[in-house]
């Protein structure tokens, strides 16, 4: 059974490539028609299944029986060249060995082994078919006559392996010269005419310098570092307000009514000293938030853990800054407004009067509406402070100084 | 003349630049063909001489055909056109326009005019022959193979000649594998991968170059005087 079903599934790869050769089909043919008769009679026996005969064939078989296949195929390959001509008969005999093999063959792993061998024939001759018919001469037969025509002797010292033959380019190519096999083209000098020759520059050598003293340079004096900082000035300010008026509302406290930014900065001071425990504050039956201020507590204290860090969250946005704008009074705010050393570059740089509590460091900016504007000292005017809050980039910063605070 | 008045009222442009813009194809041309050793020359690169500076159309046409009287008249070179088809058997080349394709892929070798005898005897030397055997032979061999042949068959019958695909140190050739890409850069041969059922195999087949019917026909020449000279030897031996 599983033979005819092989053979059907070759037969049309077989028969179908052949179609140009004329004498091909017929040997193919001829052997299917072998096959299938062989085919036939074993169908006869369906009921009598020989499980003894396959057992028999063990492994060591099997891989014989491959190897033959192996060892067919090469011979194949080898005699690619010769498979054609009139008087070799080696297509008769490989046809015969595979068929002889095709006998054993019972399990798939041969099958396919014997397929492959099918195929590689039929490959081979097909080619060669192909060649025969458009020009009358293979290749094989062209490199022969080239070989004889203008081989030079063999260079391999081996006489086990078939002669090296190198072939004589120069005379073969001589002798086909045609004008169309030669590319041609101007070998002259490529390049403008008045290239000069450079000269090599002289290598200059470096002067050697002697390890002289070191150089010192000067030390930096670094007092700078331990200035306040902003923030640690905000905390004093809101300290000593605190001190004054005793008991405030948050609110009034942090908002800063011009500026978003200056209130988050309040706010965050503000939690500097609650974290120090110099502020408390404290939520009334009314909900309102009041602040007042204490000592912070002793370093003892901390020390022993009587007094720990609790956390809460505090969330002021810019609707909340809004809102609180709202509700708290005018005039009632009650940090003092920073005024900066920042200036948008929107506007004219007109001086005004400049109140400067941190050192500024002088700022370069391209102005659009006029040329490099240098601005060494604060330029400030009163509105452009405002205008820094609304949009939308200062929301960003200011938000993630808000972070800060949590 | 006709043709001196035909750039003026063409196209607008004084035959001064005309013959400039000539000069400058021919040059590339010149130059351009020698430094690669034989690849053809793109269209678009000539082209582009003249679009670079000119918006005119057919401008670049006439320039062309310009430079290729000019190379015959002077040089003795003959400016032959190839199209580039690519006609494989996937049929993927049908996937591009006709009209694209044919544009795109235009490309000119340049082939001496001189009579064979004139040719062999003053410009033929010695370094190119054996580049030109060697053309030959795979030419040859392809064609007689039915103009497609697998990498492995080719090597080995090239083998059988005394080169080895693996050699790179040929005394003649230097790299064969090389000197092989040699011919598949000046399009006499092209590369065609196709996947068959054992994997993907290297078929060389017949470029552009190759299927011009004077080099088939010189090459079929060539393959029978050799075929003749051999029986010539063989019977003389008997």
């Amino acid at each position: 059974m599983r033979k005819t079903v092989k053979r059907e599934s070759e037969a049309p790869g077989g028969s179908g490539g052949k179609r140009e050769a004329d004498e091909e089909p017929e040997r193919l043919r001829s052997v299917k028609k072998e096959k299938q008769r062989k085919a036939g009679a074993g169908f006869v026996r369906p009921d009598e299944p020989p499980p003894t005969q396959e057992e028999e064939q063990g492994i060591s078989d099997r891989r014989i029986l491959r190897s033959k296949y192996l060892s067919l195929q090469n011979e194949i390959n080898d005699s690619k060249d010769d498979l054609m001509k009139i008087d070799s008969d080696k297509f008769s005999r490989i046809i015969n060995e595979v068929e002889n093999l095709h006998k054993q063959v019972r399990k798939p792993r041969e099958q396919i082994a014997d397929a492959e061998a099918l195929l590689d024939i039929a490959n081979t001759v097909m080619s060669s078919v192909k060649s025969q018919s458009a020009h009358g001469v293979s290749p094989a037969e062209f490199v022969n006559a080239l070989v004889s025509g203008f081989g030079q002797g063999s260079l391999g010292i081996d006489t086990d392996e078939t002669a090296q033959v190198s072939l004589k380019w120069k005379d073969l190519g001589f002798a086909v010269c045609s004008t169309v096999l030669v590319s041609c083209g101007c070998s002259t000098m490529l390049g403008p005419m008045d290239t000069e020759l450079k000269q090599r520059k002289r290598a200059a050598n470096r002067k050697r310098t002697k390890p002289g003293e070191g150089v010192r340079p000067d030390e930096v004096d670094d007092s700078q570092s331990e200035e306040k900082t902003d923030t640690d000035k905000n905390m004093a300010i809101m300290f000593t307000i605190l001190g004054k008026k005793r008991r405030v509302r948050l609110e009034n406290l942090v908002l800063n009514r011009r500026s978003f930014a200056q209130t988050v900065e309040n706010l965050f001071a503000l939690s500097f000293l609650a974290k120090d425990g110099r502020v408390e504050i404290i939520v009334d039956k009314s909900g309102s938030h009041f602040a007042l201020p204490r000592n912070g507590p002793d370093a003892i204290l901390v020390m022993s853990g009587e007094v720990i860090y609790n956390h809460f969250v505090f969330r002021l946005d810019f609707k909340d800054w809004k809102l609180m704008s709202e509700m708290v009074p005018l005039g009632q705010e009650l940090m003092p407004h920073r005024e900066t050393a920042v200036a948008s570059s929107s506007c004219p740089a007109a001086s005004a009067d400049f109140t400067q509590d941190t050192q500024t460091t002088p700022i370069r900016k391209l102005s659009r509406n006029r040329g490099l504007v240098v601005q060494e000292e604060t330029v400030v005017e009163e509105e452009t402070v405002v205008e820094d809050t609304p949009d939308t980039n200062g929301d960003e910063t200011r938000r993630r100084c808000k972070r800060k605070l949590t | 003349m006709a043709d001196e008045e035909d750039p003026l009222s063409q196209f607008d442009i004084s035959k001064e630049e005309t013959d400039k813009l000539v000069s400058e194809v021919i040059r590339f041309i010149l130059f351009k063909f020698h430094q690669s050793s034989g690849t053809p020359i793109k269209r678009e690169d000539l082209t582009q001489i003249v679009t670079k500076n000119y918006r005119q159309r057919n401008l670049a046409t006439h320039v062309i055909n310009e430079a290729k009287k000019k190379l015959s008249n002077v040089f003795g070179y003959d400016l032959k056109e190839l199209q580039r088809a690519r006609a494989s058997s996937n049929g993927q080349s049908s996937r591009l326009p006709l009209s694209q394709s044919s544009v795109d892929s235009k490309s000119y070798v340049l082939v001496s005019e001189l009579p064979l005898e004139v040719f062999r005897k003053h410009v033929v030397d010695e370094t190119t022959s054996p580049m030109t055997g060697f053309t030959f032979v795979v030419l040859a061999i392809v064609q007689l193979a039915g103009g497609k042949i697998p990498e492995e068959t080719l090597w080995h019958h090239l083998k059988r000649m005394g080169l080895h695909e693996s050699d790179e140190h040929n005394p003649v050739f230097g790299n064969n594998k090389q000197t092989l890409e040699t011919l598949v850069q000046q399009r006499y041969l092209q590369k065609e991968k196709v996947s068959g059922p054992e994997g993907n195999t290297l078929f060389y087949d017949l470029a552009e170059r190759a299927l011009d019917p004077q080099v088939s026909e010189k090459v079929k020449d060539y393959i029978s005087q050799i075929l003749k000279n051999d029986v010539a030897v063989v019977e003389l031996d008997d």
